[in-house]
């Protein structure tokens, strides 16, 4: 069977997964591979929680947040940001590529660009492969 | 002891742990750590209780032990406590409880990866040109391999306390080189599995241990040489009870001790003071060895912390878990200590206590300030052999 990319999303509840929600009444087209999860802030997400998606056969971990000054919290994108590059260099040491990662911000009005990064990912992914710490079954 | 021991009944447990010879005397409550700072932490009654009741044991209690081993050190009867927790947390765990992790669950995941057969490490970049680096798969012999651990996962989640975990290593080579000994290191080495080990995730603790002990024998090893006091403990006293284990395991700062020697240098005079972390004193019995190549520095003044040698103080936390308060006030009374001492760096083998003490530092708003940590092998080589301030 050909490679189908399995993608955890995590979307913050303020802008990214209002921008999910914007792409699917818009009707937008974007490929049925990830699963998102939605969390309060994109700055809950922590190294853990990244490696965790990995280690249960994610392919790749797409988080998304509101713009760098739109924060509902103020600043927990900026803690996005540190979280995020620490786990990519997590990975990296682990042996998982880090273009398997990948942060991006995504306004409540962004739906086309909610589901064009996405498509744009799940290419990538599909690329990259199956994650290496994958068995082939 | 460990795969047999978790599928024991308490009572049988007990028995093998030497609870039985209990004198009731309750040293090891007035002993524990946590009892010193007001939390009541009986290992007395907390195995009593178990044994009396066929409850269960207290859940709190459970998790909240730090396995710091000084009950287990003063204890008339050499009751041990520490494994007794130990065997109770893997059938705590069978039963699908678990303690509360620490950073996110992280450095669980980082052992959870390495756990997969599939997962192919990319971590030596750091180490120095001069040292080999071996593919377990390669089909290569070699004798002697330096286990480097979980120091480069711990620099990456801990790089904001600039406590430059991989400069053990670099020094600890460099220092191995000095007296004839260049170990290969191995690039898909796994974390030893220490701390799933004590915290009772005995199934996790088993993968990690036989990725390595296979890796070792397909590269025909022979000797380990280990820095970390708890990677050394690890592979010295609990890898040999489950594998066929043909390997000499050592730990790097003892077998300095007997080879290293520093020239005499003009060198600024600087007073420290040494931690003897629980896993290389109370468990290693590691206590001379450092001190000795601690005084053999010119210009080195060690002065001893109140509490020192099989009493010294716990770092406040372990096994990522259960990270609190309490943790936070036996960090800061082990470094209240080590400033009473007057000493600018406080000298300790073990990086993990560094993180530790670093944190509470971090929270007290002075960190590298009033005192410095600095891990032994790294200190050696900056102040022994290259002689810098």
């Amino acid at each position: 069977m050909a490679f189908e990319p399995r993608i955890v999303a995590f979307a913050c509840n303020w802008c990214s997964y209002a921008g999910a929600d914007l792409a699917g009444v818009s009707r937008l087209q974007y490929p049925p591979n990830i699963r998102t999860i939605r969390v309060m802030c994109s700055g809950r997400i922590s190294p853990g929680l990244i490696l965790k998606a990995f280690e249960k056969g994610a392919d790749g971990v797409f988080v998304s947040g509101c713009h760098i000054g739109d924060c509902h919290y103020s600043f927990g994108n900026r803690r996005a940001e540190h979280q995020v590059e620490k786990a990519r260099k997590l990975i990296s040491l682990l042996g998982i590529e880090p273009e398997r990662l990948k942060l991006e911000w995504i306004s409540a009005t962004e739906g086309e660009k909610f589901a064009s990064s996405v498509t744009e990912f799940v290419e990538r992914i599909r690329k990259l492969g199956r994650s290496p710490i994958k068995s082939e079954s | 002891m460990g795969e047999a021991l978790s599928s024991l009944s308490p009572k049988e447990l007990a028995q093998k742990t030497r609870a039985y010879l209990c004198l009731d005397c309750s040293k090891c409550t007035a002993s524990c750590p946590l009892g010193r700072l007001g939390v009541t932490y009986s290992p007395r009654s907390f195995v009593q209780h178990l044994l009396i009741n066929d409850e269960g044991p207290d859940e709190a209690s459970l998790w909240r032990c730090l396995t710091c081993g000084l009950c287990h050190e003063r204890c008339p009867s050499d009751v041990d406590f520490p494994v007794f927790i130990r065997e109770l947390r893997s059938k705590a765990i069978e039963q699908g409880k678990m303690p509360h992790p620490t950073h996110s669950e992280t450095i669980q995941e980082v052992m959870r990866i390495l756990a997969k057969p599939e997962t192919k490490p990319q971590r030596t970049s750091w180490l120095s040109d001069w040292v080999p680096v071996i593919d377990g798969k390669s089909g290569q012999k070699v004798e002697d391999i330096y286990f480097v651990g979980c120091s480069p996962y711990l620099e990456t989640i801990f790089e904001h306390f600039n406590l430059s975990l991989l400069d053990t290593h670099l020094s600890a080579l460099e220092l191995l080189r000095l007296c004839g000994v260049k170990p290969y290191v191995l690039r898909d080495e796994r974390c030893c599995g220490h701390d799933a080990l004590w915290s009772g995730d005995t199934e996790l603790f088993m993968r990690l241990a036989s990725i390595n002990v296979e890796l070792w024998r397909s590269i025909g090893a022979r000797r380990i040489f280990v820095s970390c006091p708890e990677g050394y403990h690890t592979l010295s006293t609990v890898y040999p009870d489950h594998f066929d284990f043909p390997f000499e395991v050592i730990n790097t700062v003892k077998f300095l001790a007997e080879r290293l020697e520093f020239q005499p240098t003009k060198i600024e005079k600087v007073s420290v003071t040494y931690l003897d972390s629980c896993r290389m004193g109370r468990y290693g019995g590691i206590y001379d060895e450092p001190r000795l190549l601690l005084k053999n520095i010119a210009g080195v003044d060690l002065v001893e912390m109140e509490m020192n040698r099989e009493n010294a103080p716990c770092c406040g936390s372990n096994l990522w878990i259960n990270c609190d308060g309490i943790s936070k006030k036996l960090q800061n009374a082990c470094l209240d200590q080590a400033i009473q001492t007057g000493a600018g760096v406080l000298v300790c083998p073990c990086d993990k206590c560094r993180i530790h003490l670093a944190c509470a530092q971090l929270e007290n708003g002075f960190l590298n300030e009033t005192i410095r940590t600095e891990n032994i092998l790294s200190f050696l080589y900056r102040k022994g052999v290259n002689n810098l301030g």
